[in-house]
């Protein structure tokens, strides 16, 4: 077989394979985490997060030292948006695009506070923050299982 | 009788020792009794193997046919002289191609992956909050957006009765 016609094959090959990559399933994970500095939460329905979580929350620069789960949900994207609620005033919505990116959008208090398009390879984390009163803090987090 | 001496022996039978070494071996032979037995059995193994040789002969005569050989080694070592005319031609025709293909590949991932040049940090953020800043831990896959949303729309409950502090 000539060198073009093997040519041709392997980029036919490979645009093919692209395309199954993009149309991957993904499968996430979002947390709705309390961050503060007290060693317990006064929420006596929340618990500390696991030990993965904490290690990666460990490496950003937040001043709290002590997180705890609120609420966890798994999302597992297709072609539409999926939305999943956090608790009664939070809640999230994700959109699976090419190339390992996702449109995340954030919603507080019934209204979008946030939207933003992400890469999120496996095993990695997008963290949403922000102030919270007496000096703690709340995160959504959207960790990629698959 | 070591292996060094039955080479010897060896030689000696075949004609191929330097005449001092030669008459060395021979004197061992005439002197000890091991190595005069082992040239015997060498020397009958020969003669009973010579008779079993089959002559192979060649078709022409001995020097024409190695000078063929000879020649014909020169001839595939000697380098191929491309003919100028032909080889500009061959290799755009072998490069249009492939290049072709290269092309179409590349177009192929610029369409799928949807490539902005424009986000060096990996987030596009189509509702823009002025306030809110990003971090990367590259090393542990986390990704920060501190978002300027007022403290007491906070959106975690800290309190069991739900309310804000």
């Amino acid at each position: 077989m000539k060198l073009p016609t093997l040519c041709c094959i392997a980029a036919l090959l490979l645009v093919s394979g692209l395309t199954a990559v993009r149309a991957a399933e993904m499968r996430l994970e979002a947390q709705l985490i309390w961050a503060s500095n007290t060693a317990q939460s006064p929420n006596p329905k929340h618990k500390p997060v696991d030990a993965e979580v904490r290690r990666k929350l460990a490496g950003l620069p937040l001043k709290w030292t002590h997180f705890f789960e609120e609420n966890r949900k798994p999302i597992r994207l297709t072609a539409a948006p999926q939305k999943v609620e956090l608790s009664d005033k939070s809640a999230v919505e994700v959109r699976q695009l090419p190339a390992d990116k996702v449109q995340v959008t954030l919603f507080g208090n019934g209204k979008e506070i946030w939207k933003g398009v992400q890469p999120l390879p496996k095993n990695e984390i997008l963290v949403l923050g922000g102030n919270a009163p007496a000096d703690s803090a709340w995160l959504v987090t959207l960790k990629r299982i698959e | 009788m070591n292996e060094e001496l039955h080479i010897k022996l060896q030689a000696f039978l075949d004609g191929e020792l330097p005449e001092a070494e030669a008459r060395e071996v021979g004197s061992l032979i005439a002197s000890d009794a091991d190595a005069a037995a082992l040239h015997r059995e060498l020397k009958q193994t020969r003669a009973a193997l010579a008779g079993f040789e089959k002559r192979i002969t060649v078709p022409e005569t001995r020097e024409f046919y190695w000078s063929k050989i000879a020649r014909e080694i020169a001839r595939e070592a000697a380098p191929r002289v491309a003919d100028p005319q032909h080889s500009v031609f061959s290799f755009w025709r072998r490069l249009f191609p492939v290049a072709g293909v290269v092309a179409a590949l590349l177009a192929a991932l610029v369409v799928i992956n949807r490539y902005d040049p424009r986000s060096p940090v990996g987030i596009e953020v189509a509702q823009a909050d002025s306030d809110a800043f990003t971090y990367r831990d590259y090393e542990a896959g986390t990704t920060l957006v501190w978002l300027s949303y007022p403290a007491e729309n906070g959106l975690a409950q800290e309190n069991t009765a739900g309310k804000i502090n």
